[in-house]
């Protein structure tokens, strides 16, 4: 009896041991996946800043050329004479 | 739609749940809902679908902080914590599909806004047909203008002295007529003054006609048809006197050989 609970004390350390390592395994697969998935939204905000950020330029662009377009059709109905 | 699919989840693990509850007690955790805003695009329009996706992604990280608190509660009170590792190791896979999927909804919302810029280009678009309408009423404005510019009555002479060697005489009027071909001069009273030989042009300045005659040492001489030696004028000559002189006694002999 002794020495089948002596056989048996190996073993429940040998299966707490494989269940450790099993949990362990799983631990850092989720682990890498996680990082996956962080490394994915860094480069992901990467994008999207230089995206808008070229957007923004572009409405830049636009609104200088509205502005001056504005000034020139102002002029052009209050005084015609400009365009001689 | 959602909620059909929360009920859906809700009631599989419900079943779940109550196989395992005659055992040991189950961690009663929500379940993780997937992303349904792919069904729901059609209706709705890409401004309300990225917010719509970014709502549930913040829905999502509060019940991931709800059901992580939960299991580990349960670790700690709980004796059979095996089975509560188990459960707890499914959630996280669940979760973690999950987290996934919703990222990437939002993330594709999100892309689609920043890739659909067909305002800009059309507004960009407009801006210059705009201007291009504005430099055409400019140009036509600057060509009308123009027009009344270069409009004359009297037209511009051209000025013989510009003329090529091979140009013909011009006739004038009575004060100072010249006939084409000839090489005589007439006043006024029509007699002959004195006959010229080589070339000479006719210019005229304003109201007054005057003739460029060939000088002695080739250099031109600019006379009035009035011949009173009022209106000579060297052009180009240095020593006016010695012109003047040499003009007169060239007059002098023409005149003596008409008598």
């Amino acid at each position: 009896m002794a020495r089948a609970g002596g056989i048996s004390n190996p073993v429940n350390v040998g299966i707490a041991v494989q269940a450790d390592w099993e949990n362990r395994e799983f631990i850092s697969n989720i682990s890498l996946n996680v990082r996956r998935l962080f490394e994915f939204l860094l480069q992901f905000e990467a994008t999207t800043k230089s995206k808008l950020a070229s957007l923004n330029e572009k409405l830049d662009v636009l609104e200088r050329k509205l502005e001056v377009l504005e000034v020139q059709v102002s002029s052009a109905t209050t005084n015609p004479s400009v365009f001689n | 739609m959602e909620k059909r699919e929360n009920e859906k989840l809700e009631e599989k693990s419900e079943n779940e749940n109550e196989k395992v509850e005659g055992k040991t007690r189950v961690i009663c955790v929500p379940p993780v809902g997937r992303c349904s805003s792919f069904l729901c695009s059609e209706a709705k329009p890409d401004a309300e679908q990225f917010q719509g996706a970014l709502r549930e992604l913040k829905d999502l990280r509060s019940q991931l902080h709800q059901a992580a608190d939960y299991c580990e509660n349960a670790f700690l009170k709980e004796e059979k914590k095996k089975m509560i590792l188990d459960s707890t190791k499914s959630y996280i896979c669940d979760a973690i599909v999950a987290v996934i999927d919703h990222l990437g909804t939002v993330s594709s919302k999100l892309e689609l806004e920043l890739c659909n810029v067909a305002k800009a280009t059309q507004t960009e678009q407009k801006m210059d047909f705009l201007r291009q309408r504005l430099l055409m009423c400019q140009q036509f404005a600057v060509t009308a203008e123009l027009a009344t510019f270069r409009y004359r009555e009297k037209l511009m002479h051209h000025h013989p002295q510009y003329l090529s060697d091979g140009q013909i005489l011009k006739k004038y009027d009575s004060s100072s007529r010249v006939e084409e071909g000839s090489r005589q001069i007439k006043d006024s009273h029509g007699k002959e003054k004195f006959g010229l030989s080589g070339r000479f042009q006719h210019v005229e300045t304003g109201t007054e006609h005057v003739m460029i005659l060939p000088g002695q040492h080739g250099q031109p001489i600019l006379v009035t048809p009035s011949f009173g030696l009022k209106g000579t004028h060297n052009i180009g000559g240095d020593d006016k006197k010695k012109m003047q002189h040499n003009f007169l006694a060239f007059l002098s002999k023409n005149r003596k050989k008409s008598r």
